[in-house]
């Protein structure tokens, strides 16, 4: 499975239907913020969403810079 | 006539905005800091309770550099995200609905940037990005 996440290209096991795949990069859910295609992925959610081939992905936490 | 300050007046005085009360009036930035470290350590010093922030893509290549949070934290600063890098009200939205779920504020510092290619069309574009913020709650 292909997904674009932050804007580059990345493989995923099939079997990746769900939950974890933020943990792949070693994140911690409660510093960042992720969209699927688009919308805003509740952290509350993050273990309960399906992903699927082709969706855009983006994971963005808080910089310095304001 | 007898205006005289106490200190204790002055130690009492507070302001409330979206929801929350602060007693200073400092907001500082967070950038151009030679370290996160460093830049706590300002904040903590100036007695600051709001600094405003940016909001990037997590470096995925190298998710263990240091993150802002652990730094200044969350639970001692408030943090004011701002829409830095925003070339549309649209996106500024997105931008402040992502840093609304990372942890942000209702309250944003909001900045449209004009477009280099198309300076002749105006600006606009933090009216813009204001009314599309206001449509989805945020001020």
């Amino acid at each position: 499975m292909r997904l674009i996440v932050n804007g580059e290209e990345r493989s995923f096991a099939a079997s990746a239907t769900s939950p974890a795949w933020w943990r792949r990069w070693g994140l911690n859910p409660r510093k960042v913020a992720v969209e699927r295609n688009l919308e805003i992925v509740p952290r509350s959610t993050y273990a309960a969403t399906p992903i699927a081939e082709g969706d855009r992905i983006e994971i963005v936490h808080f910089i310095g810079g304001g | 006539m007898n205006a005289v300050i106490q200190p204790t007046d002055v130690g009492e005085d507070t302001w409330t905005v979206a929801g929350r009360t602060f007693r200073s009036r400092l907001i500082i930035g967070t950038g151009k800091y030679k370290d996160y470290a460093l830049n706590a350590a300002a904040a903590e010093a100036s007695g600051a309770e709001i600094v405003t922030v940016a909001l990037r893509r997590v470096n995925l290549s190298d998710p263990s550099q240091p993150m802002l949070v652990d730094f200044v934290r969350p639970d001692r600063f408030t943090y004011l995200p701002n829409t830095a890098g925003c070339f549309t009200g649209e996106e500024a939205v997105r931008t402040l609905r992502l840093a609304r779920e990372a942890g942000g504020w209702d309250l944003v510092k909001l900045e449209v940037l004009r477009q280099h290619e198309a300076p002749a069309a105006g600006h606009g574009g933090d009216a813009q990005g204001a009314e599309a913020a206001g449509r989805r709650g945020v001020s």
